[in-house]
């Protein structure tokens, strides 16, 4: 049975691994590696008066390993680098890195640590783990469709909505919207 | 008694048509980033543009004004009435006002939005905002400067045609006095 499986993240991605490439054994946790090509990891942010923004994160590193038999057994972690970010346009990426909104120069990084992995249905996970975003860490849940693709792949979609102010990220709130939503769409290869 | 000019000195004519055209290009700049449907960071990028150029036009302004101080005026059109004396004045006045408030509130409400984006000289200097975030104060002056920026394309509109009416239907060679490298032409 294909099963079920694990794996996402939020805020922004990547894995890496370690591990076994056991596809399907049971008992067994299996490392997966992300393949970056494949990957994505992509935000929308509303605003009134101007229009929605949809930018990119570029760089990321991250680790995915999965319990096909136990899902909850599975765990993702990623990385993603604040100053990666990209919409398009170097003066904006400027004013999104800096002290506003991302403060890359003092959080370099934006972490996805899972706790809990739910299997909802043979394609959906619900993903459970602590965001930390400008040093701030609270809980998120991410919905992930995966979907194996042969023995070796696995393709999986996530979304997540994040409430910006949660984490004092309050600039420009509410001309500039406090939901980010957050689309990771990626590729796993075993091993 | 030194004998008033004839014509506007060169400084003051090239910083007439250098402001003329400067101050096309970042209304044209406002006009483009205000508009709807822009891709978000081409709009960004309009708004940057539009707030370098038009800081600037400060400059400009303190430029034209010093170069006006520096040199004698030619006098009015010996065959100008006492109102057509008068409407000229008013709408240089006019000019000069709002070639100062449009920019300086432009720089108030960039200062103050909810999202103090710093006007930045591309790359070469960041200006400094002068007002504390105020997010309704802000789109006060976003009002105003639109208000302002529409007032000074009409009275630019007035301008020209103002100009257009003295070359060719009174004749009076006003324009010539202030058209570059027309010499020697002046009555």
């Amino acid at each position: 049975m294909t099963a079920s499986v694990a794996t996402m993240a939020s805020a922004f991605l990547l894995l890496a691994s370690a591990a076994l490439g056991g596809d399907g054994k049971a008992d067994q946790r299996a490392a997966w590696r992300i393949d970056p090509a494949r990957t994505h990891i992509g935000f929308v942010v509303d605003a009134v008066g101007f229009p929605r923004t949809h930018g990119e994160f570029r760089v990321f590193n991250g680790r995915l390993s999965i319990d096909f038999d136990r899902p909850a057994a599975s765990r993702v972690a990623f990385t993603v680098r604040s100053d990666s970010i990209e919409v398009g346009s170097s003066g904006f990426d400027d004013t999104l890195r800096g002290s506003n909104f991302l403060d890359a120069q003092r959080f370099p990084d934006i972490r996805f640590e899972s706790t809990r992995v739910e299997k909802r249905d043979e394609s959906t996970i619900d993903l459970t783990g602590d965001l930390t975003l400008l040093g701030v860490t609270r809980p998120l849940t991410v919905e992930v469709e995966v979907k194996r693709i042969g023995g070796a792949r696995l393709s999986f979609i996530a979304h997540a909505r994040i409430d910006r102010l949660v984490y004092g990220m309050n600039s420009g709130f509410p001309i500039i919207s406090r939901d980010v939503d957050l689309t990771v769409s990626s590729e796993a290869l075993a091993g | 008694m030194k004998a008033s000019p004839t014509r506007w000195s060169g400084g003051v004519i090239a910083l007439h048509w250098l402001s003329a055209a400067w101050l096309a290009l970042v209304f044209a700049l406002g006009l483009a980033a205000t508009a709807a449907d822009l891709d978000p960071a081409q709009k960004f990028d309009l708004y940057q543009t539009h707030k370098a150029l038009g800081w600037l036009t400060l400059v400009l302004l303190a430029a034209r004004s010093a170069a006006r101080m520096a040199h004698a005026a030619p006098p009015p059109a010996p065959s100008w009435s006492r109102a057509t004396r008068w409407a000229s004045g008013l709408v240089h006045a006019a000019f000069y006002a709002l070639l100062a408030a449009v920019p300086l509130i432009g720089w108030l409400r960039v200062s103050s939005a909810i999202v103090p984006i710093p006007v930045s000289l591309f790359g070469l200097a960041t200006i400094p905002n002068i007002a504390p975030v105020a997010a309704n104060f802000s789109e006060i002056m976003a009002f105003a400067h639109k208000i302002g920026a529409w007032a000074l394309a009409a009275l630019a509109a007035l301008h020209v045609a103002a100009a257009l009416k003295h070359q060719f239907v009174d004749r009076d060679a006003i324009l010539s006095r202030m058209w570059p490298r027309q010499g020697e032409r002046a009555p």
